[in-house]
C-alpha cells in the first residue's frame, strides 16, 4: 500500500470511527426512561363488571432507545411514518365509588404508536394478530394533529389533546367490538368507544377519522422517572 | 325524577329567578382535564396536563335563565383543586373558597369552570366558538356562542361547518337546535350526555383557556393564541394561579361528572 493509500485508509477509518462515535453518543443521549400517559372519561369493563364513565388513565413505562418503525404481527413494517415503542410496562387505573382500581398489563400486550403522516398517537395492541394502534386508547385531531405531523418524536416532554378513540378496526370507518385486554391479576379489561358522530349516508360508520369521535382525552410524554 | 326536576326548572325559568332546583342532595365531583399553559406561584408551565376538580353537592346547583331561554346550571359551593402535571412534576393546588364554580349553559352547549373574579368561561370552557379560536365566520366574542352555532355536519351554514370540533356538549345542543341533525348522533350517544350538572356523564368540546378572546397566531405556526394574562389571579395554597393558552394548540377537553359514590 502506498503512503497515499495508507493515508486515505487511515482517514476513512478515522472518519468511520468518528461517525460511529457520534451515532453511539447520539443513541446514548436519546436513551432515557420515558413515561407515556393517556387519559379519557369512558366506560370500562373489568373482569366482566361495568364501570361507567370513569376517569381512565393508561401508563406506559419505556425507553426512548426502543423507538423504531412499527411492525405488524407478522413482523412487517407498517409504514415509514408509523413509529412505536413495544418494549415496556403498561398499566391502567381509574376511580370508582371512592376507590382507585389499578392493574398491569402483561409486557408485550400494549405498545405506544405514533403516526406522523395522518397525525395520531396513543396506546395500541395487537388484538387478534392485527395491528390495532387505536385500541385501547388513541387520539387524533386537536393539538395531537400538529404534534404528530410536525416534530413529534416520542421523546419530547409534552401534553397534547384531541379526539379520543378506543376503536378496533379503525380504518374500516366503523368500530368493531372492543378486544378484551389481559391484565396480570385483575381479569380482562375492555375499553368502550363512546360518543360517535354517525354518517347517515353510510349506516354503521362514523363521519370521519377525526370528527367521528365526540370524546376527548390527553396524551403526555415525560422523560425520566415520576419522582425526579 | 329528572322529569320532575326539569319541569320544576321550566317553571322557575318562567318566573325568571335563580334558585337551586335539584331536590335530591347527592355528592358530586366534576373533573375537567385539558392541556394548556399558565403560571403558578410565579413559575410558568407549558403544554401541561391540567385537571380541574370541583367537589360539591347536587343540592347546590342553581338554574339561571340564558338569553335564549335555556337553563344554565351553576354549582358554586364546593372545594376546587387544580392539578398540573408537566414533565413528570405534579403540582396540586387547593383553590381558595369562593373562587371557582362549575357552569353548564345548555343553550350554547358550553361547559366551564368559571371564576368569580373574571367571568363564566375563565379559566376553562369547553365547546366555545370564536373568530380566531375556531374560525367563526363573523367576529363574535369568544364563548358567546357554542361550536355548533356556525354549521352542522352537512351545514345549515355549511361553508363554515366546523363539525370536526364537536364534542358531546355540542352534539346535544346541535340536535336540539337543528332537529334534522339528530341523524348524526346515535340515540345511545345522546342518552349518555348529561342534560344538567346533576347527572353522571361526560361533557366534551374544544378547550378555551383565555381571559378574553384569542388572536391569530404567527403565520404558519398556530391557529390562535391567547394574547392576555387574566387581570386577577386564582388564589391557591401554591400561590397565584393564571391560565393563558399560548402553546397548547387547541387540544380539546373533557369533563366527567360523577354523582354519588365519593
Amino acid at each position: 500500500m502506498s503512503t497515499f493509500s495508507r493515508r486515505v485508509a487511515i482517514a476513512i477509518l478515522l472518519r468511520s470511527a468518528a461517525v460511529g462515535w457520534l451515532l453511539f453518543a447520539a443513541n446514548c443521549a436519546l436513551a432515557v426512561p420515558a413515561i407515556y400517559e393517556a387519559t379519557v372519561f369512558t366506560d370500562v369493563h373489568l373482569n366482566g363488571r361495568l364501570y361507567p364513565k370513569v376517569d381512565l388513565r393508561l401508563t406506559f413505562l419505556g425507553d426512548t432507545d426502543d423507538i423504531e418503525l412499527a411492525r405488524d404481527a407478522n413482523g412487517n413494517v407498517v409504514s415509514q411514518n408509523t413509529f412505536w415503542i413495544a418494549k415496556g410496562h403498561a398499566s391502567f387505573s381509574f376511580h370508582s365509588s371512592g376507590r382507585t382500581i389499578s392493574g398491569k398489563f402483561p409486557d408485550g400486550e400494549i405498545f405506544i404508536a405514533l403516526d406522523t403522516e395522518w397525525g395520531g398517537v396513543g396506546f395500541g395492541t395487537h388484538g387478534t394478530n392485527v395491528f390495532e394502534p387505536t385500541y385501547p386508547l388513541a387520539f387524533d385531531s386537536g393539538s395531537i394533529y400538529r404534534f404528530a405531523v410536525g416534530s413529534a418524536d416520542l421523546t419530547t416532554p409534552v401534553t397534547v389533546g384531541g379526539h379520543a378513540w378506543s376503536c378496533v378496526n379503525f380504518l374500516s370507518g366503523a368500530c368493531s367490538p372492543p378486544i378484551p385486554l389481559k391484565t396480570t391479576e385483575m381479569g380482562d379489561l375492555v375499553v368502550e368507544q363512546l360518543f360517535t358522530q354517525l354518517d347517515p349516508s353510510h349506516p354503521g360508520k362514523f363521519t370521519g377519522s377525526y370528527s367521528g369521535s365526540l370524546n376527548r382525552g390527553t396524551f403526555s410524554i415525560s422523560l425520566g422517572t415520576r419522582d425526579n | 325524577m329528572y322529569k320532575f326536576i326539569f319541569s320544576l326548572s321550566a317553571m322557575i325559568l318562567a318566573l325568571g329567578v335563580t334558585v337551586a332546583v335539584d331536590v335530591e342532595a347527592r355528592p358530586v365531583t366534576y373533573t375537567l382535564r385539558t392541556a394548556t399553559d399558565g403560571k403558578i406561584g410565579g413559575v410558568p408551565f407549558a403544554r401541561a396536563e391540567v385537571t380541574f376538580t370541583f367537589v360539591g353537592d347536587t343540592q347546590n346547583i342553581e338554574t339561571q335563565q340564558s338569553t335564549i331561554g335555556k337553563p344554565i346550571y351553576v354549582n358554586s359551593l364546593g372545594q376546587s383543586t387544580v392539578t398540573i402535571v408537566e414533565g413528570g412534576k405534579i403540582t396540586v393546588a387547593r383553590v381558595d373558597a369562593n373562587q371557582l364554580y362549575v357552569r353548564y349553559d345548555t343553550g350554547t352547549g358550553i361547559v366551564s369552570f368559571g371564576s368569580q373574579k373574571i367571568g363564566p368561561t375563565y379559566p376553562v370552557a369547553l365547546g366555545c366558538e370564536g373568530k380566531f379560536f375556531d374560525f367563526a365566520p363573523t367576529t363574535v366574542p369568544d364563548c358567546s356562542v357554542g361550536d355548533w352555532s356556525f354549521g352542522n355536519y352537512y351545514g345549515t351554514f355549511g361553508v363554515f361547518s366546523d363539525f370536526v370540533d364537536y364534542g358531546t356538549a355540542d352534539a346535544i345542543a346541535d340536535a336540539e337546535n337543528y332537529p334534522a341533525d339528530i341523524i348524526y348522533y346515535s340515540s345511545q350517544t345522546l342518552a349518555m350526555v348529561p342534560p344538567s350538572l346533576a347527572r353522571s356523564g361526560v361533557l366534551t368540546g374544544s378547550a378555551h383557556v383565555c381571559a378574553g378572546s384569542y388572536v391569530a397566531g404567527p403565520v404558519g405556526s398556530r391557529a390562535a393564541v391567547c394574547p392576555i394574562e387574566a387581570s386577577s389571579a386564582i388564589d391557591t395554597d401554591q400561590g397565584p394561579l393564571y391560565f393563558q393558552d399560548i402553546s397548547a394548540d387547541g387540544p380539546g377537553g373533557a369533563m366527567g361528572i360523577q354523582v354519588g359514590g365519593r
